[in-house]
C-alpha cells in the first residue's frame, strides 16, 4: 500500500466515521448477542457450581426406610470415592407465632457438608440456640434475638425428636441446598414447609440419622454438570449400593432386637394395666352391690316407720270414742253402784229385820218352849234356823254386791283416770306422729337420691367396664399389629439420591438449559442479520467509490492494493466491533442474565462468568467473513469493469415493469403511488429481502418469547383447568384397617370445603417397551366410571375425543406414550422399578391427554390380574368447593388420624407460576434483541434507502412535495415491507418456537405448541411499533434532504 | 410592476467563519410571458438565483415578487405550494425517477398539481408520443430531457425555471431541446426563465441579464430574438 493510499484509508475512515462505526456496532452487538447469550447457560451453571462447592454440598444424600445409623456413616466414609459423610437430622416441625402457624423444617447443624453461610448473627452455640434461614424470618416475622417455639402438630410428643422446645434465634444463614424459595413439602400444617429452622445436632434425642450426606472424592475440582461428575457419581453410586444391602440387614437386625424389647415392656405394661383393670372393675361392682343393700334396708326402715304412725294415728282416732264411752260408762256405772248400794241397803235392811225376827221368835220360842210342844218347839227351831240360814245367805250374798260396787267403783276410776290422762297422751301421740312423718320424709328423699345416684352408678359401671373391654381389646390388637409389624418387617431400603433430587438444583438446571436453547437459535438469527446488514454496507461503499476505483485503475493500481482498501476497512471495523462485542457481550450478558435469574435464586451467592473463548472466535470470525467477503465480492465485481466506465457515473439502474403489472386485476385498481410503491419494491431486490428477513426475525423472535412462556403457561392452565378436575391427593397409612380407613374416608368427607372423594389405589412404578422407559404413576381407581369426573379423559390430539377406562387395557399420558413409543393396542411392562423384575405386560387400550407428569390408570380388574392381588386403596382424590381456601383444607387434612400426605393442586398450580415468573428473563431478552434487530435493519436500509435515493427525493421536492407526501412516498414501500416481514416472521416464529419447546422440553412435562392469539399480536404491534420508531426517527432525515442534491451531477 | 420583480435580493452563506456573497443586492423584473436567459460564468450566482426564484431557497436580504405575491414571506409550506402550483424545473440531469416510464414520470408531477394538463398530450407535444411506455434508461438523453420539460409543463406552471437545460447535452440536441422552450414560451405564453453559462444563446431570449460575482452585470433587451435555428456555438 503506497503512502497516499494509506493517507487516503485514513481519510476514508475519518471521512465516512459514521459509517466505519455502524460496522463496528452492527458487527459489536452481533458478535455481543451471539457470545453472550451462547454463554449464558455455561455461567449460570458455572456460578451454581461454584456456589454449591463454596458450600461444600452434598453430592449424594442416603434416606433409609428405617433411618441411618452411626455405623452406616462410618462404613460409608470408608467407602472408596467418598470424601465425606455426615448425619443429619430433619424434622418438620410447627411454629405458632401470633398471627399463624409457620411449618418449620428442624435441621441438625453440621460439620462439614452443606455449609451455611451466616448473614447475620452468628452460629448456635448451645443446644437451644439456633439459626434460621431468611424464609422463615419471612413467614414467621421474627427477627434475631427472638424465641422460636416448635411443636410436632402431630400426636407424636415433641421430646422425640427434639431435647427442647424453645429456641433462640442467634443467627441467620443461607444455603444453595435452597436455592430459590422452595423448601419443600411437609405432612403437616398446610403442607408446604415455610423456612428452616437449624439446630446442633445435641439438641435432637432421635436414634437415627434422617439422612446421610456424602460428599465425592474429586467433585468439588468438577463441574456437577459434567459428564465426568456423572461418571464419578455412577461409580461412588454403585460402591454405595453394593453396601446397602448388609447395612440394612443389620439394620432391620437392630430393630428387630429394639421392637421385641420394646414389645415385651408393652406387653407386660398391658398385662399390667389389664389386671388393674379388672380388679378395679370388680371393686367397682362391690361398692354399687353394697350401695345398693344399703338402699334396701333403709327402706325397710321407713315402711317400719311408717306403720308405728298408722298405729299412733289409729291409737289417737279411737282415744276420743273411748273418752267418750268412758264418760257414758262412768254414768252407768254410777247408777250401777247406786243400785247396788239400795240392793245392799235393802239387803241389810231384811237382814236385820230377820235378824230381829230370828231373834224374835227365839226370844219367843224360849218363853213358850216350855209351853208348847216338842214338836211345835222343834217346827220352831227348825223355822228359826232356817230363817237364820236365810240371813246368813243374806249375809253372805253382801260381799258379793260390795265386790260389785267396788268392781265398778274401780272401773270407775280407771274410766275417770283415762280421761283425766287422755289430753295430754293424745298430745304427745300427736308429736310423734309429726315427727315420724318428717323423718319418713327424710328418709324417702334419701332413698330417691341413693336411688338416682345407685342408677348413675351402675350406668357408670356399665360404661367403665365397656370401655376396658373395649381399651383392653383394642390394646390386644395394637399388640399383635406391633407383633405383626415385627415379624413382617421388611429389610430396610436405601434412598440414594444425586442432585438432581434437589428441587432448586433442578429448577436452575432447568432454566440454564432453557437459556442455552434460548442461546441456540436466536444469537443466529440476530447474527446473521447483522453480518448481512454489514455487507450491505460494504457493498453500498464499494458502489459508492467506483469513479475513484476507476481512477485508481487507470492510474496503474493493481486490484489487490485497490481491494485492499475496502477490505482493510470492513476488516477493521469489524474486528473492532467483533472485540469489543465479544469483550462486552461475554462479560455483561450472562452477567445481566445471572443477576436476573438471582432475584428468584436468592441464594445463588458465587456468579462466575466463564469465558468461552470458542463463542467470541467463531462470532467474530463469521462477522469479518462477511464483511470482509462483501467487500471483497463487490469490489472484485466493480474492478471487472473497464476504468472509462468506472469513470463515468453509473447507468442510471434500469426501470422495470414488474409481474404484478401483467395483472390488469390487481394493476389498474392501484393509483399511481401505489403503483410507483410497487415498482420500488421489486427495484432494490437486495433491500426488500434484507428488510423482510430484518422484520420477520424482530417478528419470530417476539413470537417465540411470547409463545415459551404461552406453552409453559399452557402447562399449569390445561392440566389444573382442563384434564384434572380434582383439586388435592390425600394419602394414607397403608397399614390402616378396612374399618379405620372407612372412618378416615368419612373425616376426610367432612372437612369443610370438600364435596367428594375416590379411592385409588396410587404408586409409582415404572414402564417400559423396547422404545422407551421411564417411571410413571399407575392410579386404580377404586370407582372405575367416577374416574371420568375427577380427570377429563379424552384424546390428547383436537378434536378431542372422550376415553373410557376399562377391562379392556389401561389409559395413559400422552407424553408417556410419546416417550415410550407406544400407540393405541401396544402393550407395555410394567416394572416396580428400573431395576426390579417385571410385573407383567398390559395392553394400552388409549391415550389420553396430559400435560404434568405420567399417569397409568388402571381398572382394578387389570390391577388384581397383573399383580396376583386386589389393589390395596392407599390414596383420595378430593373435590373441593369452588373458591375454597387449599391450604386451609390442607391443614384440615393432615390432621386427620392416618393421612400421610395431602397434595393441593393449587400449590403446584402456584409452583409452576413462579417458575413462569422465571421466563421473564428470556422473554424480556427476546424483546431487547427484537427490538434492537428491528432498530439496526431499518435504521440501516432505510438510511441506505435515503442515502440511494437522496437525489430523487431531492427531486420530489422541487416538485413541490409536501414533507408529508414525501414520507408517504418512501414509507409506502416500508410499510409494505414491514407488512411482509411480520408475515414471514409470524410463520417463522411458529416453526422457530415448535423447535425451541421441543429443545426445552423436559421429560415430565408436555408443553403445548400453542401460541396465543394475543401473543400473535402483541408480536406484530411490537414490531410494528419498532418499525414505527425508526421511521420517525427517519423522517427527520427526510425532511433534512436539500433540494440542491437534485441540481448536482449524478454520482 | 414586473410580473416577477427582484429587489435588493442578497444571500449570504455563512463557511464557518467566512461569509460568502453569493449574491449581493440583486434586482431586476421580469414580464409574463418572457424568455429570459440568465447568464454568467461559474459561481457567478446564477443557480443561487434560480434556487431563490424557484423557492428552493431564501434570500438572506430583499424582497422578491412572483405574480403579486412576495415569495420572500413565505414559510416553508407557502414555498412548498408555491413550488408545486406556480414553478416548473427542468434540471440539468433531467432528474427522472428511473423506476417510472416517461409517462409515469410526467403523472408523478401531475399527482399533487392543480389544474394539470393530460400527460400524453404534453408528451405527444414535447415530441414523444411514441417513446411514453420507456424507462428513462431506455431514453436519449434528449428525449430524456424532453420528458422533464414535459413533468414541468404539464403542472401548467407561471414559471418554467431550467437549469442549464442543454448542458449534459450534444449541440444538435441541445438546439431542439432549446427550441422546444422557446416555441413553448411563444405558443403558451409560460414565462421561461433559463439558466446558462453558453453566451450564445443569449441572442434567443427576450431579456438577458448577466450575472458576475454575485451581481447584475448587465440586462440587454432582445427587441428581435432570434430563432434557435440559426444560433451557432
Amino acid at each position: 500500500m503506497t503512502k497516499g493510499m494509506r493517507k487516503d484509508f485514513r481519510r476514508e475512515v475519518k471521512h465516512s466515521f459514521s459509517r466505519f462505526l455502524s460496522i463496528l456496532l452492527i458487527s459489536a452487538l452481533g458478535v455481543a448477542f451471539f457470545a453472550g447469550v451462547r454463554s449464558a447457560s455455561p455461567a449460570m451453571l458455572a456460578s451454581a457450581d461454584a456456589t454449591y462447592d463454596s458450600e461444600n454440598l452434598t453430592d449424594i444424600r442416603i434416606l433409609g426406610t428405617l433411618g441411618m445409623t452411626k455405623d452406616d456413616v462410618a462404613t460409608l466414609l470408608s467407602l472408596d470415592g467418598v470424601q465425606g459423610a455426615e448425619g443429619i437430622f430433619t424434622k418438620d416441625l410447627l411454629c405458632e407465632t401470633d398471627k399463624q402457624i409457620v411449618v418449620a423444617k428442624a435441621l441438625s447443624l453440621t460439620d462439614s457438608i452443606n455449609l451455611l453461610k451466616v448473614k447475620q448473627g452468628r452460629f448456635p452455640e448451645s443446644y437451644n440456640e439456633c439459626i434460621v434461614d431468611g424464609a422463615f424470618l419471612e413467614a414467621s416475622g421474627y427477627t434475631l434475638g427472638d424465641t422460636v417455639r416448635l411443636k410436632t402438630g402431630t400426636e407424636e410428643k415433641l421430646s422425640d425428636t427434639l431435647a427442647e422446645d424453645e429456641f433462640l434465634i442467634v443467627g441467620v444463614g443461607e444455603t444453595a441446598y435452597y436455592m430459590d424459595d422452595d423448601r419443600g413439602s411437609a405432612a403437616i400444617g398446610d403442607g408446604t414447609v415455610d423456612g428452616l429452622v437449624i439446630i446442633p445436632k445435641e439438641a435432637f434425642t432421635q436414634e437415627f440419622y434422617s439422612e446421610v450426606l456424602v460428599t465425592m472424592t474429586g467433585a468439588a475440582e468438577m463441574s456437577c454438570f459434567s459428564d465426568e461428575y456423572d461418571a464419578l457419581l455412577n461409580r461412588v453410586r454403585a460402591n454405595i449400593e453394593s453396601i446397602e444391602e448388609q447395612s440394612c440387614a443389620a439394620r432391620l437386625a437392630k430393630f428387630r432386637q429394639d421392637a421385641d424389647s420394646k414389645l415385651n415392656d408393652a406387653k407386660f405394661e398391658f398385662q399390667k394395666k389389664k389386671d388393674k383393670a379388672i380388679s378395679d372393675l370388680g371393686d367397682a361392682y362391690q361398692t354399687l352391690m353394697n350401695s345398693q343393700a344399703e338402699l334396701e334396708s333403709g327402706r325397710q326402715e321407713i315402711e317400719q316407720k311408717r306403720g308405728d304412725i298408722e298405729e299412733l294415728r289409729m291409737l289417737l282416732d279411737s282415744g276420743d270414742e273411748r273418752v267418750e264411752s268412758g264418760k257414758t260408762q262412768i254414768a252407768e256405772a254410777r247408777q250401777a253402784i247406786n243400785d247396788l248400794e239400795a240392793q245392799k241397803n235393802e239387803l241389810e235392811a231384811e237382814i236385820e229385820r230377820q235378824e230381829a225376827a230370828v231373834v224374835e221368835k227365839e226370844k219367843q220360842l224360849q218363853k213358850d218352849a216350855p209351853y208348847i210342844s216338842n214338836q211345835e218347839y222343834y217346827q220352831r227351831s227348825l223355822e228359826i234356823v232356817r230363817d237364820t240360814a236365810t240371813v246368813e245367805y243374806y249375809k253372805n250374798q253382801l260381799p258379793t254386791i260390795e265386790q260389785s260396787i267396788a268392781a265398778v267403783n274401780e272401773r270407775v276410776e280407771i274410766a275417770e283416770a283415762f280421761i283425766e290422762d287422755y289430753p295430754k297422751a293424745a298430745a304427745t301421740a300427736r308429736e310423734r306422729i309429726a315427727e315420724g312423718e318428717k323423718q319418713l320424709e327424710e328418709a324417702e328423699k334419701k332413698i330417691q337420691d341413693g336411688e338416682i345416684a345407685l342408677d348413675r352408678a351402675k350406668e357408670d359401671y356399665e360404661v367403665a367396664s365397656e370401655d376396658a373391654e373395649a381399651e383392653i381389646t383394642a390394646a390386644e390388637e395394637r399388640l399383635q399389629k406391633s407383633e405383626d409389624e415385627i415379624n413382617n418387617m421388611q429389610m430396610p431400603k436405601w434412598y440414594i439420591l444425586d442432585r438432581t433430587s434437589i428441587s432448586s438444583y433442578a429448577a436452575f438446571k432447568n432454566d440454564a438449559d432453557s437459556i442455552r436453547a434460548v442461546g441456540t437459535v436466536f444469537p443466529v438469527i440476530f447474527f446473521l442479520v447483522a453480518a448481512l446488514v454489514s455487507l450491505t454496507t460494504m457493498t453500498r461503499m464499494v458502489e459508492e467509490e467506483r469513479t475513484e476505483i476507476g481512477t485508481l485503475k487507470a492510474l496503474g493500481y493493481s486490484k489487490r492494493a485497490i481491494t485492499a482498501k475496502f477490505v482493510l476497512y470492513a476488516l477493521l471495523s469489524t474486528l473492532i466491533g467483533s472485540i469489543l462485542g465479544a469483550a462486552l457481550g461475554e462479560a455483561l450478558l450472562p452477567t445481566l442474565i445471572i443477576r436476573t435469574y438471582r432475584l428468584v435464586y436468592t441464594n445463588l451467592t458465587k456468579v462466575v462468568i466463564t469465558v468461552q473463548l470458542l463463542n467470541a472466535v467463531i462470532a467474530a470470525l463469521l462477522a469479518v467473513l462477511a464483511t470482509v467477503g462483501g467487500a471483497m465480492a463487490a469490489s472484485v465485481r466493480v474492478l471487472f469493469e473497464e476504468p472509462a466506465s468506472l469513470m463515468r457515473p453509473a447507468a442510471p439502474q434500469m426501470g422495470k415493469r414488474i409481474f404484478m403489472e401483467d395483472i390488469d386485476f390487481i394493476w389498474l385498481r392501484l393509483n399511481f403511488a401505489q403503483k410507483a410503491a410497487c415498482r420500488n419494491l421489486f427495484r432494490y431486490k437486495k433491500r426488500l429481502f434484507m428488510t423482510i428477513l430484518g422484520v420477520a426475525g424482530c417478528t419470530a423472535l417476539l413470537l417465540v418469547g411470547f409463545g415459551i412462556r404461552d406453552s409453559v403457561k399452557m402447562v399449569p392452565e390445561k392440566q389444573f383447568g382442563e384434564v384434572v378436575a380434582y383439586q388435592g391427593t390425600v394419602g394414607a397409612d397403608t397399614s390402616l384397617s378396612r374399618a379405620e380407613r372407612r372412618q378416615l374416608l368419612a373425616k376426610v368427607a367432612s372437612v369443610e370445603g370438600v364435596t367428594d372423594y375416590l379411592q385409588t389405589k396410587s404408586i409409582v412404578t415404572y414402564a417400559q417397551t423396547e422404545k422407551g422407559e421411564t417411571t410413571a404413576y399407575l392410579i386404580v381407581p377404586q370407582d372405575t366410571a367416577k374416574l371420568g369426573e375427577y380427570v377429563h379423559l379424552r384424546t390428547a390430539r383436537f378434536p378431542h375425543e372422550d376415553c373410557r377406562l376399562t377391562d379392556d387395557g389401561v389409559l395413559i399420558t400422552a407424553k408417556f406414550a410419546k416417550l415410550l413409543g407406544v400407540s393405541v393396542g401396544d402393550m407395555i411392562t410394567i416394572k416396580e422399578d428400573k431395576t426390579a423384575d417385571p410385573v407383567g405386560d398390559v395392553r394400552v387400550a388409549g391415550i389420553v391427554e396430559n400435560y404434568l407428569n405420567h399417569y397409568i390408570y388402571m381398572t382394578p380388574n387389570i390391577y388384581k390380574a397383573l399383580y396376583g392381588e386386589t389393589a390395596s386403596l392407599n390414596a383420595a382424590l378430593i373435590q373441593t368447593q369452588e373458591g375454597a381456601d387449599a391450604g386451609k383444607i390442607a391443614e384440615s387434612l393432615l390432621q386427620i388420624n392416618g393421612v400421610t400426605s395431602v397434595t393441593m393442586n393449587a400449590d403446584t398450580q402456584r409452583q409452576v407460576n413462579e417458575m413462569l415468573g422465571n421466563l421473564t428473563v428470556i422473554i424480556a431478552v427476546m424483546i431487547l434483541a427484537a427490538g434492537l434487530l428491528a432498530f439496526i435493519v431499518l435504521y440501516n436500509l432505510n438510511n441506505i434507502n435515503i442515502t440511494e435515493r437522496r437525489r430523487e427525493l431531492a427531486t420530489l421536492r422541487v416538485l413541490g412535495f409536501y414533507d408529508g407526501e414525501l414520507a408517504a412516498y418512501v414509507y409506502r414501500e416500508n410499510v409494505i415491507l414491514t407488512l411482509f416481514g411480520i408475515v414471514c416472521g409470524l410463520l417463522l416464529g411458529f416453526v422457530l418456537h415448535w423447535f425451541v419447546m421441543q429443545t426445552i422440553a423436559t421429560e415430565m412435562v408436555m408443553f403445548g405448541v400453542g401460541i396465543r392469539a394475543l401473543s400473535y399480536l402483541f408480536s406484530v404491534l411490537l414490531t410494528v411499533v419498532f418499525a414505527a420508531l425508526v421511521n420517525f426517527i427517519m423522517y427527520f432525515r427526510l425532511k433534512k434532504i436539500d433540494m440542491v442534491e437534485s441540481l448536482k451531477s449524478v454520482e | 410592476m414586473s410580473f416577477i420583480e427582484m429587489k435588493n435580493v442578497t444571500k449570504t452563506y455563512r463557511m464557518g467563519e467566512v461569509e460568502i456573497k453569493a449574491l449581493d443586492e440583486v434586482g431586476f423584473g421580469i414580464e409574463k410571458g418572457e424568455f429570459v436567459v440568465i447568464v454568467g460564468p461559474s459561481g457567478a450566482g446564477k443557480t443561487t438565483i434560480l434556487n431563490i426564484l424557484g423557492g428552493m431557497d431564501t434570500a438572506t436580504s430583499g424582497e422578491i415578487y412572483v405574480d403579486n405575491e412576495t415569495i420572500t414571506q413565505f414559510d416553508e409550506k407557502a414555498l412548498t405550494t408555491y413550488r408545486r402550483d406556480d414553478v416548473g424545473f427542468v434540471f440539468q440531469f433531467y432528474n427522472l425517477i428511473g423506476n417510472l416510464t416517461a409517462v409515469e414520470n410526467v403523472e408523478l408531477a401531475l399527482q399533487i398539481s392543480q389544474n394539470p394538463l393530460s400527460a400524453k398530450t404534453v408528451l405527444q407535444e414535447v415530441g414523444l408520443g411514441n417513446r411514453m411506455d420507456n424507462f428513462p434508461a431506455q431514453l436519449s438523453g434528449g428525449e430524456q430531457q424532453r420528458v422533464s420539460i414535459a413533468r414541468a409543463l404539464a403542472k401548467n406552471p407561471k414559471l418554467l425555471l431550467c437549469d442549464e437545460p442543454t448542458g449534459a447535452l450534444d449541440y444538435i440536441t441541445g438546439k431542439s431541446i432549446l427550441k422546444l422552450l422557446q416555441d413553448t414560451c411563444r405558443e403558451k405564453g409560460v414565462t421561461i426563465v433559463v439558466i446558462t453559462h453558453n453566451l450564445a444563446i443569449a441572442p434567443m431570449a427576450d431579456k438577458v441579464i448577466k450575472v458576475k460575482n454575485g451581481k447584475i452585470d448587465q440586462i440587454l433587451m432582445n427587441k428581435r430574438p432570434t430563432p434557435v435555428e440559426y444560433i451557432e456555438w
